[in-house]
């Protein structure tokens, strides 16, 4: 049997043709799991940065609290005992009888000062390091830091805890990054938000733990403080402790004041 | 001859041989998508866009020397270099790196001296069209590798270039085994069907690569749309 030229060249170009489609679809089904790769080798990267960061942050909040717990220990054990024997040299001079009544006034102020810089360093040492956090929990904590502000603002505070009791305790690291958020939303009200009221709704769910924060002040725009370098570095702390402990923060601005939605996913109650 | 009379051959010539009418129609369909895509239009597909705007304005001649009775065949294979090189031509101004654009100046001197050489008669008409393409086709298949190793591209199929390339790789392989028997139609005593079948399926293979050319025209706006995401 032989064939033509016309059925060779049919037929080969066929092949050829096959071949052809062939390629094609290969370079579609190559290029494409080559970019399913791309896209899966990224997320893996960016996974690790993002971890990496994390543990950046971690420990640089670890550094933080560290030097915090220092400074404090300082102030209370150096600059404390310092002032301690001026107190008793102090008082010593108080219990003479002295003559001239100008020295007498003076030993007076002097004792008075004192007082006031034992009172002032306790103070700033308390607040360097949380003690009833530490001990008593976050509820205590909070009360204490609330009823604090209170006595020395004109500001109404407003707790409310659902789910959690006095004797919770959660990880030191969630108590305490929840504590210093507190913080920083009450100090950044006391400063800018001429609110006359602050409520806190802390809450804990299926584990995780829900809260709210909201003043009744002038309110503020997120985009314009974070157009300003030089302003919202409170905001940004906050996000950041609450990246490494599986946080998540809303702010809400309704018609007046703020309202600032916290979730902290992933937090479970120590026994 | 009268206009009317050159009319009247060119739509008997098409009623006879309707495949070299649809192969003279077709490239219409990417040019009219490629005026509505105008808006999305790159570098690269305005290159094809002119190619098209080319094989059109190329293939009038063809119509009136047939109508007329006037030997093109000259004429048909010089057009045929023309198309090879300016389909090269939009590869050599596309594409940046150095290295890759000495090669392709050099495919396109090859087709340059080639046609000068046909041009003065020195090689036979059309003997080797299918160096042409056989160099044309490397390029398409080396695109093709190149874009496997650049995976940046979400979609390809939504692509232009894919498509332009995928109608370019098409042309010149399934046209290969055609160009290269050519010589054999001219020189031989091959029957003169063989050669007007040779002709035919070369004209629905260059279809295919319009219609390709085609969808690579309607994808510009879906392609820009992506790449504004």
């Amino acid at each position: 049997m032989k064939f033509s030229i016309e059925t060779y060249l049919i037929l080969g170009t066929s092949i050829v043709i096959f071949f052809i489609l062939s390629f094609i679809v290969f370079v579609v089904y190559y290029q494409r799991k080559q970019f399913k790769l791309e896209i899966k080798q990224n997320e893996e990267k960016q996974a690790i940065e993002l971890e990496f960061q994390k543990k950046l942050l971690e420990n640089s909040m670890e550094v933080q609290e560290i030097e915090r717990r220092r400074l404090a220990k300082d102030l209370h054990d150096e600059v404390g005992a310092l002032l301690s024997v001026l107190k008793m040299g102090n008082n010593q001079l108080v219990k003479k009888e002295m003559e001239d009544e100008s020295i007498k006034q003076l030993v007076n102020n002097n004792k008075e000062l004192i007082d006031e810089s034992i009172g002032l360093v306790r103070s700033i040492s308390k607040d360097l390091v949380p003690q009833t956090l530490e001990n008593f929990g976050l509820i205590h904590a909070i009360e204490e830091f609330f009823n604090k502000i209170e006595k020395n603002s004109s500001i109404e505070f407003k707790f409310l805890h659902k789910n959690i009791s006095e004797k919770s305790r959660f990880a030191p690291k969630v108590e305490l990054s929840v504590f210093r958020i507190i913080q920083e939303l009450s100090n950044n009200a006391l400063k800018h938000s001429e609110a006359s009221k602050i409520d806190l709704i802390l809450n804990f769910e299926n584990n995780i733990m829900f809260l709210i924060f909201a003043d009744n002040g002038v309110g503020f725009s997120m985009e314009e403080v974070l157009r300003n370098p030089s302003s919202g570095l409170g905001i940004r702390n906050i996000e950041s402790r609450l990246s490494i402990i599986n946080g998540a923060i809303k702010i809400l601005n309704p018609e007046k004041g703020t309202r600032f939605e916290i979730e902290i996913s992933d937090c479970h109650e120590k026994n | 001859m009268q206009l009317s009379q050159i009319l009247d051959e060119i739509i008997r010539i098409s009623t006879k041989y309707p495949e070299y009418a649809v192969g003279s129609l077709i490239p219409i369909l990417p040019l009219v998508v490629g005026i509505f895509t105008k808006k999305y239009a790159t570098k690269s597909s305005k290159l094809i866009f002119w190619f098209i705007v080319f094989f059109i304005l190329t293939d009038i001649p063809t119509w009136i020397t047939t109508a007329m009775d006037i030997n093109n065949l000259l004429y048909n294979d010089t057009k045929i270099y023309s198309i090879n090189i300016f389909l090269l031509t939009v590869y050599f101004l596309g594409i940046k790196r150095g290295s890759d654009r000495i090669v392709l100046f050099s495919f396109l001197s090859i087709m340059g001296i080639g046609l000068v050489l046909q041009l003065f008669g020195i090689i036979e008409k059309g003997k080797y069209n299918w160096i042409n393409v056989l160099l044309l086709g490397s390029v398409a298949v080396w695109y093709f590798v190149r874009l496997i190793d650049y995976p940046k591209i979400r979609d390809l199929l939504v692509y232009p270039f894919f498509w332009f390339n995928s109608g370019i790789l098409f042309y010149c392989f399934s046209t290969l085994l055609i160009f290269f028997f050519f010589q054999y139609s001219i020189t031989s005593d091959i029957k003169n069907q063989t050669f007007f079948l040779f002709r035919s399926i070369l004209e629905y293979l260059t279809s295919v690569m319009f219609v390709l050319f085609a969808i690579g025209f309607w994808n510009l706006k879906k392609n820009a749309q992506i790449k504004t995401k």
